[in-house]
């Protein structure tokens, strides 16, 4: 092995972490090389002086502020031992309360849910109830005067209350309806709050909300008119008559069920709405009667009210929803025999 | 090997002719190493439940051994306090992980290397810090002309020196490379074998037998030049 080999093992010798082969190599070298000895000598002593530093001295206060962090440490972890402490023997009661809790709410659900569904139709569309005032739809001048409503005096009590009766087939959408609107109509003081000769600019298209609140009583009005005012109709103006055929966002109608039993009515509504490819989408039960509201399409309603007779004796409140396919809601009042005549 | 063996050993390579004083030194050793090492198990127990006492005593008895280790590896008294203090609540932390497999010792030596590690490397983040390299001069020497630095100790001419010299070798000691400063300071101030020092550092014995013997003669000629003779 040569020089370098060899002093490269020195430092390993002086830590005597050399295997016996190795150890003798050296030393049989060392016996012939007094260069290899004067390093490992010089190495010796270097080993030496790095050892003769010994050790330092820590500063005095090391100790104790270790022991002070320690400290601080044990007594935030035993704080936060003993909130998991709480913590553990709370859960289960917390647990227990969230749970009683659950039941409990889904308990009162169900008991009250069935009053819950119940919506009471807007007191405008049924067409009993308090009176509500609406704002009538802006029309041009002649329209309105179209729109007038028909003295009381002139329209049948009963009439007024019932409507036309239904005969299961041959109905025209032309045919005249109640006279409801009436209450829904502003009276004449509301109407001439409005400027003599001002006449608001035509109203867009009416909205989806709006569709429930004044423009069902205009129809019906015009409706009732389109007798008498046949020839006026006829007359009316071209911006009237795109106004009229301005398709309508849901198309409603309200029908009057007059039945023996108003438990076996619902479910022949719900039933024959089936048979018609619609469904019932509302309930609305009441002590001897209620309503129903069913959704289907245009082209079935002719089959539907036709089936609707059948099940009692069926009035129709507003006309047939005028042509064009899309969805119709008809909104069904289920009178008993009894109520009625009573 | 056991902490026994290895004060043995360590003082095989001081006197390997075997003398009856060293002898006689090393059997006092043994008797007191094991007595360390039973106390340390008993004190590692007791510490584990929650003795905060018997942990102070552990701190103690190393606390002087790791401070060297540190100080000797940064280079910087300040930083070497902050970093056992560091490496007794880190090893209070982790006391429970502390299976006992090593001597307790040796896995506080560990953290307090890693720990001087980490704060070796920010303060050369911090800033660009110049080691000393060991073909440049020795500060406070130029053209082989020494400067005498100022001496805090007794006035006796020959502390005087004693006293030189250590800061001289602590000078040559923080010039080397971390990575071999740290397998010197473990083989040559704490007196671990290569193994030990192997198994701390995450080496391979090779690469510590290589590393120790790189330093050495990086010192020895770092010595030769800040000191003429050695």
């Amino acid at each position: 092995m040569d020089h370098a080999g060899i002093r490269e093992m020195l430092s390993a010798y002086l830590d005597g972490e050399l295997t016996p082969g190795e150890r003798s190599l050296i030393e049989d070298h060392l016996k012939t090389c007094p260069e290899c000895g004067d390093a490992l000598r010089e190495l010796r002593r270097t080993v030496e002086h790095i050892r003769e530093l010994g050790e330092e001295t820590p500063p005095p206060w090391l100790t104790r502020r270790v022991m002070a962090r320690i400290q601080e440490e044990a007594t935030r972890e035993k704080a936060l031992k003993r909130r998991f402490l709480h913590l553990r023997r709370r859960l289960p009661l917390q647990a227990a309360a969230l749970v009683f809790l659950s039941v409990t709410v889904y308990m009162v659900y169900r008991t009250v849910s069935p009053e819950m569904k119940v919506v009471v139709p807007p007191v405008a569309e049924m067409g009993d109830g308090p009176v509500t005032r609406t704002t009538p739809p802006a029309l041009p001048s002649r329209e309105r005067e179209l729109s007038r409503p028909v003295p009381e005096a002139k329209v049948p009590e009963k009439e007024k209350e019932t409507g036309a009766p239904l005969s299961p087939k041959g109905r025209s959408p032309a045919l005249p309806t109640s006279h409801e609107p009436a209450a829904v109509l502003p009276d004449k003081k509301g109407r001439d709050e409005q400027a003599p000769g001002f006449a608001p600019p035509p109203s867009p298209a009416p909205m989806a909300g709006q569709e429930n609140a004044s423009p069902p009583a205009y129809r019906e009005r015009r409706g009732v008119d389109q007798g008498e005012d046949r020839g006026k109709e006829e007359k009316a103006t071209p911006a009237m008559r795109t106004k009229a055929a301005a398709p309508a966002l849901r198309e409603e109608m309200r029908v009057l069920l007059v039945v023996d039993d108003a438990h076996d009515a619902y479910r022949e509504i719900g039933r024959i709405a089936g048979l018609c490819g619609g469904a019932a989408v509302r309930w609305e039960v009441r002590d001897r009667g209620g309503v129903a509201r069913v959704r289907l399409e245009r082209e079935r309603l002719g089959e539907f009210l036709d089936l609707l007779g059948e099940v009692g004796e069926a009035r129709r409140k507003t006309p047939l929803p005028s042509g064009g396919g899309g969805a119709v809601y008809v909104t069904i009042t289920v009178e008993t025999e009894g109520r009625t005549g009573g | 090997m056991n902490i026994t063996e290895r004060k043995e050993r360590a003082l095989g390579i001081m006197g390997n002719e075997g003398t009856k004083s060293f002898r006689w030194l090393s059997s006092m050793i043994r008797e007191k190493c094991g007595d360390i090492v039973d106390d340390d198990t008993r004190l590692v127990s007791a510490a584990r439940k929650g003795d905060q006492a018997a942990f102070e005593s552990l701190v103690e008895r190393h606390q002087a051994r790791m401070f060297t280790l540190a100080f000797r590896i940064l280079g910087n008294y300040d930083d070497a306090a902050e970093v056992t203090q560091d490496a007794f609540v880190a090893a209070w932390r982790a006391l429970g992980t502390f299976r006992g497999d090593s001597l307790f010792s040796t896995w506080l030596t560990r953290i307090t290397v890693n720990l001087s590690r980490n704060r070796l490397q920010q303060t050369r983040t911090r800033s660009s810090r110049e080691a000393f390299s060991m073909d440049e001069p020795f500060p406070g020497c130029e053209d082989n002309r020494c400067f005498d630095p100022p001496s805090h100790g007794p006035s006796v001419q020959e502390m005087l020196e004693r006293e030189e010299i250590r800061a001289r070798v602590r000078g040559c000691i923080n010039g080397l490379e971390p990575g071999f400063r740290e397998a010197l300071v473990l083989r040559d101030v704490q007196e671990y074998s290569y193994a030990e020092i192997g198994a701390i550092l995450g080496l391979g014995e090779g690469t510590v037998k290589s590393r120790i013997s790189r330093a050495r003669d990086g010192i020895r000629g770092c010595l030769k030049r800040v000191l003429g003779d050695i």
